[in-house]
């Protein structure tokens, strides 16, 4: 009586269990690859754009936060060459580096010209004059010239994105914008 | 026992036949495999060519969109709802900025066209810079340099015939030159005839964006968020959004699929400010600036540009 059961397979054949299922493989591969190929392929175009967004979105919040920080004297800067850096970062969201920097003061003429720091040395510049209607226009108006630079670092493979603001303080304390561009890409550290 | 063994060697004819009919079986099995794999590759390459190409355009016109106005004020028109020969349409934009922040102001008046007129920041300019000439009435009219002299431009038309002006501008109404960067994003049809969406920029290649556009629409959103009519955009008065829509048809020579249409809402910046000079805000001045940043050193400079938004009462 035999001790053992028979043997499921021909010893001659044990390799067949193996050859069938790399056969298998074989014509699953490919197709397998070319599905998640397609799935990451359209996956990789929305983040692209998610992360674009989020970006932009981000670093206009620092610019945002930033001129409320001029506006409120959280960030006083006394004269040109002078920066503050600080760094944003809140759960669910990205990173924002921020650095402001003081440029040199402008002044503003009633006639529409912007006077540098030269120009404007020897101006009475809190000067007053009367209009036809007999109301008090002012001759110029003192502006505080400053730079935002608000990046959002890259995350491989995406690149990262950056703001770059002139905004101005008057001097009534008031914060506005003068220009803003936004780039992506890799930048060099500043 | 020999002759035994050689009557059993080889196969019957029913073993053949059931060898040839699996063999037939898995070739037709592989066969639907392979032309399955094949179509889905092809649709799929379709449908991943669609949806690129149109998240990609509708990036593209964002970015230019959310730049408008860049290096100008809000009475340069910073955006227009047409095409850059000035006609208005839905499914065309342009967009102006001044990326260099090149401005001058009039010291004289501008009559006609080639006159060679005094400016302040003349040497700014070359031969041939698209320029827009604005005054404080909001009259705009889109120019070229025509010459430069030392300081002082003469400009032709790009509005008018044969490089005549349509407006005069004076320095009463404090006139002036701006350097400007048109780009225009339009449908048109191609020489196959596909629709197609194309930009261009000034001084540039027209380039084609998308092909197979079934629709391009912009809908413009004012200050308040509400709807606004593209008739009411004229210069000093512009939308605070622009929602792009953008959908495009299955390029007719690959296997139909479907392409779900982008619609984004682009938010314009803010490129210049108006300043008051009096308590009534009676005499403001509009200042913009720009920046830019030195490719090698990685110095940045400022450029700003000052100009009267309403006359003077004196």
């Amino acid at each position: 009586m035999a001790k053992h059961p028979p043997a499921f397979l021909n010893p001659k054949e044990r390799g067949a269990a193996l050859l069938l299922v790399l056969v298998a493989l074989a014509f699953l591969m490919p197709l397998a690859l070319l599905l998640s190929d397609f799935a990451l392929r359209r996956q990789r175009q929305v983040t692209a754009r998610q992360q674009n967004v989020a970006g932009q979105a981000a670093v206009g919040g620092a610019l945002d936060l930033t001129m409320a920080r001029l506006q409120s004297g959280r960030i006083v800067l006394v004269g040109p060459d002078q920066s503050a850096r600080f760094e944003l970062e809140e759960p669910e969201t990205r990173l924002v580096r921020v650095r402001v920097s003081r440029e040199p003061d402008a002044v503003l003429t009633l006639g529409g010209r912007v006077l540098g720091p030269e120009e404007a040395a020897e101006l009475d510049v809190d000067q007053l004059g009367i209009d036809n209607l007999g109301g008090a226009v002012r001759e110029y108006r003192r502006l505080e010239i400053y730079v935002v630079e608000a990046e959002s670092p890259a995350r491989s493979p995406f690149g990262a994105v950056r703001l770059l603001a002139v905004v101005a303080r008057l001097d009534t304390g008031e914060v506005v914008c003068l220009g803003t561009r936004y780039d992506r890409g890799y930048f060099p550290p500043s | 026992m020999r002759a035994a063994r050689e009557r059993s060697a080889g196969f019957t004819l029913i073993e053949v036949m059931i060898v040839m009919a699996i063999t037939l079986v898995i070739g037709a099995v592989v066969y639907e495999v392979t032309r399955s794999s094949w179509l889905l590759y092809r649709v799929q390459t379709h449908v991943t060519e669609r949806g690129f190409s149109v998240v990609h355009a509708v990036d593209d016109m964002s970015t230019e969109i959310a730049r408008a106005g860049f290096g100008l004020g809000r009475d340069a028109g910073p955006l227009f709802p047409g095409t850059l020969e000035g006609v208005r349409a839905g499914d065309a934009i342009t967009v102006r900025s001044n990326p260099e922040g090149v401005a001058a102001v009039l010291q004289e008046d501008l009559l006609e066209k080639d006159q060679l007129v005094a400016v302040d920041q003349a040497a700014l300019f070359a031969a041939g810079d698209v320029v827009l000439l604005v005054d404080a009435e909001r009259t705009l009219e889109r120019a070229q340099v025509a010459r430069v002299a030392p300081g002082s431009l003469a400009l032709r038309s790009l509005d008018g015939p044969d490089g005549k002006l349509v407006h005069t501008f004076l320095t009463s109404l404090a006139a002036r030159v701006l350097k400007v960067r048109e780009v225009s994003f339009f449908l048109k049809t191609d020489r196959t005839g596909a629709v197609v969406l194309a930009r261009k920029t000034t001084g540039r290649v027209e380039q084609t964006l998308a092909r197979y556009v079934e629709e391009l629409h912009f809908d413009y959103v004012g200050e308040g968020g509400e709807p606004m009519e593209a008739a009411a955009i004229r210069p000093g008065q512009g939308p605070r959004g622009v929602r792009i829509t953008l959908r495009l048809g299955r390029n007719p020579d690959l296997p139909p699929v479907t392409v779900s249409p982008l619609r984004v809402l682009v938010s314009l910046e803010a490129q210049s400010a108006s300043i008051a000079f009096d308590a009534a805000a009676f005499h403001t001045v509009g200042l913009a600036a720009v920046i830019g940043q030195d490719p090698v050193s990685g110095a940045k400079t400022v450029r700003m540009h000052a100009w009267r938004n309403t006359l003077p009462r004196f």
